[in-house]
C-alpha cells in the first residue's frame, strides 16, 4: 500500500466502568482500511465488533475509556479532536448504518425530513433544494414512489425499507467511510442480499471503504476484500478473503468456518465452539481464546505474539494451523 | 381522526354509568340526616318528617334513584340544599375560578419542572441534577395546605408582597364582564389592567402552593423520559450523522421525550383539581373545591353528586384532550385502533 490508509487503526483499547467492575471488552486493536475497501469485522455477539466501531466513531459514551496509538480518518486525528471537531467531521467523513433500522429513525419525524435535516448540516442545502436531494436520495435506494415517501414515518414502512432510508441518510452526507453494523440482521434473506448489494453498488460508486460488522460469514464472504476476525476484545486473525477462508491460521477463525454453515453443510457437519466467551471483568489470559482451544499449550501463557504470515496476512497466536484445517 | 375522537367519546359513557351509581350510593348512605338538618334546631319529629317527605327522601333509594337520573338527563342535578340553587348553576358559577386556579399551577409547574427535568437529563449526575431530585422531592414532601400557609406567613404577613388571601378579588375592583370567566383574561379583555394585575397577584401564591404538588411528577417524567430517549438508537444515529448538538437535543431528543409528559398532563390536571379542595379552603377561593367540603359537611347529597358527576365528566373530556393532543404529536397514535 503506498498511498495511505483512509482509516488507521493502532493499539485500540476500551474498557468500561461497571458497578461489578472494568469490562475489558476491546485490547490493542489495529486494523487500517484503503480507500475503496471493504473490510468485514467478524466474530461471536460480544467480541467487541460494535465497540471497537463506536470508539472510531466517537460515538462511546462517558463510561467508556478509549486509548489507542492512534485512530485517524482521512487524515484527520480523531483521538486528540475535540467534541465540535468529531461534530463536523461525523456525517461527513464517516457514517454508520446500524442493524435495527427502523428503531435508528426518529419515529416521530418523515423519514425525507430526517434526510434533510442531514442535507442542511452537511450541504449546506435548504427548502426546495435540499426537498428535492432527498426525494432523489431515497429513489436512489429504489425506494417506490419517494414523493410520496418523503411524508412517511419510520414505522408506516417494513424492515427492509427502513434500512434503505437508513442508507439513504448515511449516503446522503457522501461519507468516506461507512461502517455497517449488522445491516442485515433480522431481514428476511432476499432483502439481505438486496440491501448488501446496494451498499456495495454505493459504496463502489464513491469508492467508499465499509466496515462490514457482522456474524454471517457466508453472507460477508461475498462482499468483502478482507477479514478481520475478533474473539474477546482481541483481532485474532486478519487477512483478505482467501487468506481467511482457505488458509485460517488461528484455531478460533478454524472454528468459526466449521460452526458456519455453507452451501453444501449438512447439519452434522457443523460444529459449535466448545466454551463461552471467557468474562472480560475478570484478570484474562494473554491469549483470550486459550481455555477453548484444542490447541492450547504450555506457550499460551507467555505474551501474545502478533504474526506476519505474508504480507497480507496476520495471526495473534502461538500455534497457529499451518494448513487449513 | 373525527371517527377515532366519537369512538373515545363513546368508551366514556359506560364509566360515566358507573361514577353516578357509585356517587348516588355513597352519598345517601353517609351519616347524617339532611331532613333533620333542614328542618332547623327546632324542629319536632313531625317537622322533620314533613320536611324528609318534601325531600323525597321517604322513598326507598331505587325510586330516589331513577327519579335523579331522570332529572339528570335533564340537565337537572337537583337543588343545594345550602345555597338553594339549582346546582348545576352553582357548579357553572364556581368552575371558572378552580379553572382558572388550576391551569394556573399547571402552567408555573410545566414552566419550572419541564426545563428542570431536561436539564438534569442532558447533565446526569451533575449539581443541577441533585438539585433538581431535592428541590422536587422536597416539593412533593410538604403537604399542599401546608404550603399555602408558609407561603401565606411568609409573602402576606411578613414581607407583605402578596395581597390578602381573601379569595379571587378584591372587593374594590369591579368585576369584569364575564367572557371566559377567568378574571385574568376577562379583565383584560375589559381593557382593566389594574384589575387584570389584581386578579393575577391573587393568583400567585394559591397557584404556586397548587403547583409545586405537581412539580415532582412531571419533573421526574420529564428527566427520565429525556434520559431514555437519549439513548435510544435514533439519537445515536442522528449523532452519527454528524447533526448539530442543538438539533439532536431539541428536534429529535425533546420532541420525543415529550410523548410521554403530554400523557400524564391529563392526569396531573385532574389531580390538581381534586387537589384544589384544600387550596381553595386556605386561601377563600370561591371555587368548586370549597363547594365540595362544604357540601360534604352538610350532607348536601344534590350538590356531592353533582360535584362528583361534574369531575368526572371533566376527566373524561381532559383524556379526550389529552388524546387529541397526543395525535398532534405523536404520528403512530393517529393511525392506531
Amino acid at each position: 500500500m503506498t498511498t495511505p490508509p483512509l482509516l488507521d487503526v493502532r493499539n485500540l483499547t476500551v474498557d468500561f466502568a461497571t458497578r461489578d467492575g472494568t469490562v475489558h471488552a476491546v485490547e490493542n486493536v489495529s486494523f487500517q482500511l484503503a480507500r475503496g475497501e471493504t473490510m468485514g469485522l467478524v466474530g461471536e455477539s460480544g467480541s467487541g465488533k460494535s465497540v471497537s466501531a463506536f470508539a472510531v466513531m466517537r460515538l462511546l459514551g462517558k463510561s467508556a475509556n478509549v486509548r489507542a496509538e492512534r485512530i485517524d480518518v482521512g487524515g484527520h486525528d480523531l483521538l486528540t479532536a475535540s467534541e465540535a471537531a468529531v461534530d463536523a467531521l461525523r456525517g461527513k467523513r464517516m457514517t454508520i448504518i446500524f442493524q435495527n433500522a427502523r428503531s435508528a429513525l426518529n419515529p416521530i419525524r418523515p423519514i425525507g425530513q430526517q434526510i434533510v435535516d442531514v442535507l442542511r448540516t452537511h450541504r449546506g442545502m435548504i427548502g426546495k433544494d435540499a426537498r428535492k436531494a432527498a426525494v432523489a436520495a431515497l429513489a436512489e435506494v429504489r425506494i417506490p414512489d419517494p414523493e410520496r415517501r418523503y411524508h412517511a414515518y419510520p414505522f408506516e414502512l417494513s424492515g427492509g425499507m427502513c434500512q434503505r432510508v437508513m442508507i439513504a441518510l448515511a449516503f446522503a452526507s457522501e461519507p468516506e467511510l461507512l461502517i455497517a453494523d449488522e445491516p442485515t440482521t433480522g431481514l428476511d434473506v432476499t432483502t439481505q442480499a438486496v440491501i448488501m448489494d446496494l451498499i456495495r453498488e454505493k459504496s463502489s460508486q464513491r469508492r467508499m471503504s465499509t466496515i462490514l460488522i457482522t456474524h454471517d460469514l457466508t453472507l460477508a464472504a461475498e462482499y468483502c476484500d478482507r477479514f478481520a476476525v475478533m474473539h474477546a476484545g482481541h483481532i485474532v486473525e486478519q487477512g483478505t478473503t482467501s487468506d481467511i477462508f482457505e488458509r485460517a491460521a488461528h484455531p478460533y477463525t478454524g472454528l468459526l468456518m466449521q460452526a458456519t454453515p455453507h452451501g453444501a453443510s449438512r447439519l452434522e457437519d457443523l460444529a459449535a465452539i466448545p466454551g463461552t466467551l471467557p468474562d472480560l471483568r475478570r484478570d484474562l489470559p494473554p491469549c483470550r481464546f486459550v481455555h477453548r482451544c484444542p490447541r492450547a499449550a504450555p506457550v499460551c501463557a507467555a505474551a501474545l505474539p502478533r504474526r506476519a504470515l505474508d504480507a497480507s496476512h496476520e495471526v495473534s497466536c502461538h500455534m497457529p494451523w499451518k494448513e487449513s484445517a | 381522526m373525527i371517527a377515532m375522537i366519537a369512538k373515545r367519546f363513546a368508551s366514556a359513557i359506560p364509566s360515566l354509568i358507573g361514577v353516578i351509581i357509585v356517587t348516588f350510593v355513597i352519598s345517601h348512605t353517609l351519616p347524617g340526616d339532611p331532613a333533620a338538618y333542614f328542618a332547623g334546631p327546632s324542629a319536632t319529629a313531625e317537622s322533620i318528617a314533613e320536611t324528609r317527605a318534601r325531600l323525597g327522601l321517604d322513598q326507598p333509594l331505587p325510586i330516589q334513584f331513577l327519579t335523579y337520573v331522570g332529572d339528570l338527563v335533564q340537565g337537572d342535578m337537583g337543588r343545594s340544599f345550602n345555597s338553594g340553587q339549582p346546582v348545576l348553576t352553582d357548579l357553572a358559577r364556581r368552575l371558572p375560578a378552580s379553572f382558572e386556579l388550576t391551569l394556573y399551577a399547571l402552567v408555573f409547574a410545566i414552566v419550572v419542572a419541564v426545563p428542570l427535568g431536561l436539564w438534569a437529563a442532558v447533565n446526569p449526575g451533575s449539581w443541577i441534577d441533585h438539585l433538581c431530585r431535592g428541590t422536587v422531592t422536597a416539593a412533593a414532601a410538604f403537604p399542599s395546605f401546608f404550603t399555602a400557609l408558609v407561603l401565606i406567613f411568609v409573602f402576606y404577613y411578613k414581607l407583605g408582597w402578596a395581597p390578602s388571601p381573601i379569595g379571587r378579588l378584591a372587593i374594590y375592583f369591579p368585576i369584569p364582564p364575564s367572557v371566559t370567566g377567568f378574571l385574568t383574561i376577562d379583565a383584560v379583555l375589559a381593557g382593566d389592567l389594574a384589575t387584570a394585575r389584581a386578579a393575577l397577584g391573587q393568583l400567585i401564591l394559591p397557584a404556586i402552593s397548587l403547583g409545586l404538588f405537581a412539580l415532582a411528577p412531571l419533573a421526574r417524567m420529564t428527566r427520565a423520559s429525556m434520559i431514555g430517549v437519549l439513548g435510544s438508537d435514533f439519537i445515536t444515529t442522528a449523532r452519527a450523522e454528524g447533526l448539530p448538538r442543538r438539533t439532536v437535543l431539541w428536534t429529535y431528543g425533546f420532541r420525543n421525550a415529550l410523548l410521554p409528559v403530554v400523557n400524564i398532563l391529563g392526569m396531573i390536571f385532574s389531580f390538581l383539581l381534586g387537589a384544589n379542595v384544600l387550596i381553595e379552603q386556605v386561601f377563600g377561593w370561591p371555587g368548586i373545591g370549597s363547594y365540595a367540603v362544604e357540601a360534604v359537611l352538610t350532607s348536601d347529597y344534590a350538590a356531592i353528586q353533582g360535584f362528583v358527576v361534574m369531575m368526572a365528566v371533566l376527566y373524561i373530556l381532559l383524556n379526550l384532550g389529552v388524546d387529541i393532543l397526543n395525535m398532534i404529536v405523536d404520528p403512530r397514535v393517529r393511525y392506531d385502533d
